[in-house]
Parts: C-alpha cells; structure tokens; sequence
C-alpha cells in the first residue's frame, strides 16, 4: 500500500513540465511584519493543506491528515520540523531563529503564526523560503515583508529561493 | 521689424515669468475612461454591444482520427472549411499548431531562467540534465487544396501560415487538407492539458485528447490575426464551426466527446443503449449506463478489432475526446429554466468511485441549471465531466477533472470539495469562453474570472455553507494587501501574470463579487451581466465589451471601479481617524469664534445662529452635556415656531446627540463607506455613503451624524465585503485585539 502511494506521488511531483498549471494552483502566501512597538517579527503563513499533507508525506515518509479529524499531535511536530528546515529569516546579515505559535485552519488552507522576538531596528531582512517548492515544481510562495513604514514583496519559487530586502 | 517685436513679445513675457513650482499630476480616479478604452467604432458600439458592421469568421471541420493506444499515437486527416466574412480580403491564414509547445524546438521551456540547485532530488537531476525530452510535436504530413494541390505553408512555432496565391475574397470560402500525426504525451510525466493517464496495475490508458488538430487562429477587428505563438500560459483564441468528427479507437472503449453521438447503436450494446434511453426521460439521479462491472471487464480485454464514433456539433469553437476502456457512464437529463432538456453526463474509471457515481453528474445538472439562471439557457444537447487525475480543463461540451478517492475508497472532505468546486467550474466554461467566446490567449481573466465568479454562485447554490475559496471579499486580502508594486493589474496578458490564481481567477471574481452585492446591488447587477453574456453569446467579446455594456444597462457610472480594479495593483483600506460628540449651545465656544473670524462675517449680520462644542474643547462647560431638545435653545425655538405649523412640528426629527465621523483612507481604492453606528441599548444602524464620497479628497473625509442615542461603538464594513486589507482601523473606540503572536 505505502509503495504504491509513493509512486503516486513521484508522479504528481512531475506535473507538467512545459505547460503552466491550469486550475489548481501551487501558492502560498507569506506575510512578515516588523511590530516597533513589541520590537519583533511576526509572521503569518497561508498555505493549502492538502499540498501541505503530501508535501509531509514525501519527507517523512508516512500519511499525514492535517486539517482533519485524524490529526495527530506529532504531525504538528514535524510541521514545525519542515518549516524551520525550509525557511529562514536573517536580520541584518545575522540569522535568526522564528518560534512557531499557533495554527488556524479554513476551508482549504492552513494558517501558521510565528515571530521573532528582542527585534529592534532592522537595516535588512533576508528572506530564504523553499516550502513546497522542492514537492511542487509550480509552487510560487509570496512574500509580502513590512518593516521601516515600507512594504515590499516578492514570488520565491524553483528558481528563486531567498531575496534580501533593505 | 516691428512685426517681429509684435510677433516675439509673448514669447519674451513668457520667458520672464518665473518658473512655477513643479506639481505632482493629480489623479482624478474617477475620471471617465476615454484614455484607456479602444475607441468605440462599427464592429463595436460605445454601448459595449456588437456593431452594425460587426462580423466574425467561420472554420468547419470534417476530421477524422485514429488513436493507436499500444504505442499512444494520433494520426489524423481533416478538411477545413474556412468562409471569410471580413470585408477585406484575406492572402494567407493563420492554423495553430498547438501540439508544438511539446515539440522537442519548442521555445517553451527556454524563456524562463534557472539556477543551479544546491540540492536535486534524482529525479529532479535526471530530467534536468540526463533525460532527452518528449518529442510531442505535431507531424504535418501534407497540406493540400480540394484539388489535392500541395498549398504553400510555413510554420513558426506553434502558428502554421498556409499562403492563397489569388487571396480570399469577402465572403469567399476556402477548404483545405491536412493530414498529421504525433505522439500523445503522458501529462502526469509531461505535463499538458490533455494526454493520457497510465494505470500500471491494469495496463490501461485513460485518454483526454484536445488540441488534438490543426485549429484555425481567429482574425478579428481587433487583432488582425491573433496569431500570438502558445507559450503555455495563455490558452486559446478559437473561431465558431460546425464539427462532424470520426475517431476510430479499439472497440472496447467507452467515449465521450464533443457534439451528439449519432451512431450510438453502433458503440453502445443494446442493454446500454437501453439504459441511455432510459437517462435521457430520468431527472431527478443519474442512470448508470455503463457499470463499473462492465468497466472493470473490458479493462482486461484490449480487442485488437477497432470501432468508430461518429460525433457532429453545430457552432462551437473546439472539440474534445475522452476514450479509454475504463470508463463508467451515468447519465441524467436536466431540465432548463426556459424549460428545455439537455443531458448531463460523466465518465470515470473505477478509481473514481465512490465519489464520482455520486457527486458528478449531479454537479454537472446543477451547474448548468445554475449558470443558465444567470447568463441563458445552455444551448448544447450535453455536458460531460471527465475524471482525469489532476486536471481541470475546459473544452465545448466536455471537460476534464480533478479529485480521486484514496485506494480503499475513503475521501476526505477537501477532496470532495475541491471536486465539486472544479467540476462546477469546468463546466461553467461552456458558458465563458466556449459560447461567450473571449480571447484567452490575450486575457485570461476575461473566462477565468467571469468563470470564477459565477461558479462561486452555483457553489453557493448547491450548497450554502460551501467552503468556497474564490469570491467572498476576505479572501483576496492577503494577495492583494502586497506591495503594489510586486503585483499586476488584472488587464496584464496572461503570458506576463506572476501569480495566475489570485490575479486571474480570484481578484476579478472578488471584483464581481463587490460589485454586485455592495456596488451595484443584484437587482442592477444581474440585468447587467445578462445583458453582457446575452450580447456576446456566439460572439468574441473584448474587455471594453464587458466595462460598458455593465455600465450602459445599469446607468451606474463604473469607470472609478474598472480603473481601481482592473488597471490598478492599489487595494482598498479605510479607517476611523477621530470620532468627536459635539453639543448645541447658545453661546460660542472659542472654536466658533474662530471659524466666524475665518468667513469674515465680524461685520455682516448673519442673523440668529446656534453654536456646536465639541466635548474635549478647553472651554466646554459640562451643563451643556444633556441630550439636545430645542426648546433649550431661544434662537431655535423661535425659528422652528415661526416656520412650521404644529402639525409640520411634530413631523421634525428629534435628533438627541451629534457626532463627527472623520474618516481617512490610506488605500489607494476609492470604496464606498460603510459605518456600523452601535447605540447604548445594543441597537446598530448602518449608514452607507458611495465611492463618490472620495471624489474631491482622495485621504480623508468627515461626516457627522444626529443621532437620538448615544454611540458606544463605531465600525467601518462589519460585514468584510469591501476587501478592506487592515481591519484593525476599522474601530472606534480602538479596540485592543489580543494579538496572535502574544
């Protein structure tokens, strides 16, 4: 049963190499805002669960029901484990480590919140995110930063993974 | 000489004047829209209607195709008919090509840069750098006239030019031969809108088969020919025909396609011929036609014997085929609002089940009847949902989709959902772009987004807690609260658009979304879009097609919508600044001399007045703090006696406390406002002003309320149905949210 599966997915992976993806799109959208008052950063990650599950999945090789009844509390454990190993903040040059919260879950996505503490001023935030991107060739993560009264985004997907801010 | 001072002294004072200070260009946003809009002309009216000189091309096929599934080839001949009904006349034509994005020249996979990974998966590596890609380019064998005369052709990429050494006249007609083959692609490896699907436990293909032809281009007042090449993202710009289509496949496989089947007593057995008659007189559930007994039989079968389908379909743009040995078939009929029939129809493997014997035909109908309701009766004999694993793509009368059960036939809700919503949107497209036949390969939100949107209200329809994810306001505010400028307007060709989702399918749907239930109002709304799909129905509409004739059956003026909306990345957020009480007083405050000052009236005599203190002033006296009656104050009271009578007396309001409202608006948006006002005793009352309210100052705006009851709370859009992207200055008083990340 479970080799079957990972068959599967390896095929889902590969979806489309030459054609854009019609209909069910790959995105996440990432929000990270500097809070002056409470000097930290916060962030707030929006991604489908479904994509999430199967993404699990492949790295740690076992079924994952995030989102559902059968939700288990270690599978929000190795949800913190993925994120931490695929995506990284660094403040002025110097990486920083984000503490993970709380999860909300909509419809269909699922919605982290995490921040940064003890963060005063910030020069430059560099931002490095390849969540889902390695599961989902199409996956296109939108980061939206905020810091210094200024906003500013960008898409981060296969061929582009980081992007410093200033 | 003197002439010359004369003619140079204007030049002269000029030139001495000093320079004025530069001055930032003042946006009017709600400015009519005559600097962006194509110029209203014969093909299309100022009204946003067809014109009087308004015309469009035909292409009629005969095609005839045979599948080879032992080594996943289509090998195909057809005649194309064209008739030129432009008046110019025409010296070549423009065929797409669309099978060569798959060809190993495509350009395709070259316009997008990469970087060296620092970690591959193998499989990733292996395809990078190993593997030679997929040949899946069309082979174009000949190209011949009725006489079976070679004709000149050319092919660039995905586009083939035949050239027509006479030209061909206004009205003229012209039939040509061609004959191709390719290889199908496995879009699951390849990617792709159609292709097939392997199944290793069985051996068996699943095929979906489309762009399968050499399709004519479209050549329109607007584009000439649309001949842009098929990069991938911008899919299809197609002229309307008759079909009349033969495809021969082994002769244990089930189809479905394009048109109606008319030699159904020839491929159906006679038990299952039986039983799609019974489907056709069945409404209320789908008849099962082809068992998955039957299926799961034939899936162990491959006949070597072949067997033709024989299809025909009057005015539609393309056509499509589903084939394979796999396949289960239900049926049911559907009856329209206008009271006609049509069918609605699914085919899926075994794997499909049990989900698919039980939503999708049932989804199929209410989408239909759903669609019809908004737009027009659907005017084909049939509509078909395919079950292809991870595809959702559209053709006339048929479309493919996504959403399989696990293996033990368990699905969770996500996938049950995400199945109905893609099926309820496949299907929807018959209506936009296959009737309402917009150009795609230009804008894509023309289809996806008037597509989205009305597949939100089938949703909502079928169901009215359906998790939607498309089409209420709130959930386009993380897309569109990003820098402006890291974004593109929805009117940005659909090659060029960074997150296709949100900028293509979801914004225009939200756009809709707004305008009907908060701009517009449904009543003024639906009349509108009617009017739009009805219009253009069978026609090729263009975006200034869809902004007026909104506009012009509704008389509401729409150009500050289109242009935030549509030409612009700006978002919508307005906030409470300041609320302050004020109270009537006979004496002036500090601030009413002041203001008296400021209109230079010291010295005219502006006759009796009463005076308004706002309750922070330095010189508010506290005995002014009750409620407002006018017997209080002298002045009124005279006024009010001398001008009513007791009877219009007792008709004036009796207002108790006065605020001011100050509003700002850090959006670039102009929006309506929409303010909760919530009284002491726990009642609320909800004053909306329109978008104009913003028209003379874009940043801020007051406005003061007469109220008999004291306000404890203030809220702008307590619904959320402007997509207003910070809702924390939403309130007054400020309200301390416990903050998510405490």
């Amino acid at each position: 049963m479970y080799k079957t599966k990972k068959i599967v997915w390896i095929v889902v992976i590969f979806i489309s190499l030459s054609s854009f993806a019609f209909h069910k799109f790959y995105s996440g959208i990432f929000q990270i805002e500097h809070n002056n008052k409470k000097k930290r950063i916060e962030i707030t990650s929006h991604l489908f669960v479904d994509d999430v599950n199967v993404a699990l999945q492949k790295k740690f090789g076992k079924k994952y029901n995030m989102g559902t009844a059968d939700e288990k509390n270690s599978e929000w454990t190795d949800l913190k484990k993925y994120i931490e190993t695929n995506f990284h903040i660094w403040v002025n040059g110097k990486e920083v480590k984000q503490q993970i919260i709380s999860k909300e879950y909509t419809a269909d996505e699922i919605i982290l919140y995490a921040k940064v503490e003890n963060v005063s001023a910030i020069k430059s935030l560099k931002v490095s995110n390849t969540i889902l991107i390695d599961e989902f060739p199409k996956q296109q993560n939108t980061i939206h930063v905020k810091f210094n009264n200024k906003k500013q985004s960008v898409v981060l997907k296969d061929e582009l993974v980081s992007k410093t801010f200033n | 000489m003197k002439k010359l001072l004369i003619l140079l002294l204007p030049l002269l004072v000029f030139s001495q004047q000093p320079e004025k200070p530069k001055q930032e260009k003042t946006i009017d946003k709600f400015a009519q829209m005559y600097d962006v809009l194509a110029t209203p002309n014969m093909y299309r009216t100022a009204s946003g209607a067809p014109g009087p000189e308004y015309y469009q091309q035909q292409a009629d096929y005969k095609i005839d195709v045979e599948l080879d599934d032992k080594n996943q080839k289509l090998f195909g001949k057809e005649i194309v008919t064209y008739t030129n009904n432009a008046k110019e006349t025409l010296d070549y034509l423009w065929i797409q090509l669309d099978q060569n994005q798959n060809s190993k020249k495509s350009l395709s996979p070259l316009q997008n840069g990469n970087v060296t990974d620092p970690v591959i998966s193998t499989q990733a590596f292996s395809r990078r750098y190993l593997e030679e890609k997929f040949d899946g380019g069309f082979n174009i064998e000949y190209v011949t006239d009725v006489l079976g005369k070679p004709m000149n052709y050319t092919i660039n990429q995905t586009m083939m030019r035949i050239e027509i050494p006479k030209g061909l006249k206004h009205k003229e007609k012209i039939a040509i031969n061609i004959k191709w083959w390719y290889n199908i692609n496995n879009y699951l490896i390849d990617g792709g809108r159609s292709g097939y699907e392997h199944f290793d436990k069985d051996g068996n293909n699943l095929y979906i088969l489309a762009q399968f032809y050499p399709r004519m281009a479209v050549y329109n007042d607007v584009e000439g020919w649309q001949n842009q090449q098929f990069w991938g993202a911008g899919e299809f710009a197609l002229p309307f025909g008759n079909f009349d289509v033969s495809i021969t496949v082994p002769a244990d496989h089930i189809m479905e396609a394009t048109g109606t089947l008319v030699n159904r007593a020839e491929v159906f057995s006679p038990t299952q011929l039986e039983r799609y008659r019974k489907a056709e007189n069945t409404f209320d559930k789908p008849v099962v036609v082809v068992t998955q007994e039957e299926a799961t039989a034939a899936e162990k079968g491959f006949s070597d014997k072949k067997k033709t389908w024989k299809f025909k379909a009057e005015n539609v743009r393309d056509f499509g085929i589903a084939t394979s040995r796999k396949f289960i078939y239900d049926a049911m009929a559907v009856q329209l609002p206008s009271g006609k029939k049509t069918m609605a129809i699914s085919v899926y493997p075994k794997e499909g089940n049990p989900l698919w014997g039980d939503y999708s035909t049932q989804v199929v109908a209410h989408t239909l009847k759903s669609y019809s309701a908004h737009t027009f009766d659907y005017p084909y004999s049939k509509a078909v949902s395919v079950h292809a694993q991870d595809q959702g793509m559209e053709y006339p009368m048929i479309c493919w989709n996504w959403g399989r059960p696990e293996e033990n036939g368990t699905y969770t809700d996500r996938v049950k959902n995400g199945m109905i919503s893609v099926i309820a949107h496949e299907v929807g497209h018959n209506f936009f772009p296959m009737i309402v036949n917009s150009d795609e390969r230009q804008w894509t939100w023309m289809d996806e987004g008037l597509n989205s949107f009305l597949e939100y209200i089938a949703l909502i329809e079928w169901d009215p807690q359906f998790p939607a994810n498309r089409g209420p306001a709130k959930k386009i505010i993380p897309y569109m609260s990003g820098d402006p400028k890291g974004l593109e307007p929805i009117m940005t060709n659909s090659e060029s658009i960074r997150q296709f989702g949100n900028n293509a399918y979801g914004k225009p749907a939200t756009a809709l979304n707004i305008l009907r239930e908060t701009v517009m109002g449904k009543e003024l709304f639906d009349y509108a879009f009617k009017t739009y799909a009805n219009r253009w129905k069978f026609k090729h509409p263009t975006p200034e097609d869809f902004f007026r004739t909104m506009e012009d059956a509704s008389a509401v003026d729409l150009d500050w919508f289109w242009r935030g909306w549509f030409y612009t990345t700006d978002f919508n957020d307005i906030a409470i600044k300041n609320v302050k009480k004020y109270y009537v007083s006979n004496t002036a405050g500090k601030d009413a001399e002041e203001f008296l000052k400021k209109q230079r009236r010291r010295n005219s005599n502006p006759g009796p007045m009463v005076y308004m203190i706002d309750e922070t002033a330095s010189d508010f006296s506290p005995e002014l703090k009750k409620p407002f009656k006018v017997s209080d104050f002298q002045t009124l009271d005279e006024y009010v006696n001398k001008h009513f009578t007791n009877e219009e007396k007792a008709k004036l309001k009796q207002p108790q406390y006065f605020y001011q409202i100050d509003f700002e608006k850090p959006g670039g948006l102009v929006m309506p406002i929409i303010v909760e006002l919530t009284f002491e005793d726990g009642t609320t009352e909800t004053h909306k002003f329109p978008a104009q309210i913003w028209r003379m100052n874009d940043t801020a705006v007051s406005r003061t309320f007469a109220v008999d009851k004291n306000i404890i709370k203030v809220q702008i859009d307590p619904k959320e149905e402007t997509a207003d992207i910070d809702i924390t200055n939403n309130i007054w008083p400020k309200q301390e949210t416990k903050s998510k990340f405490d």
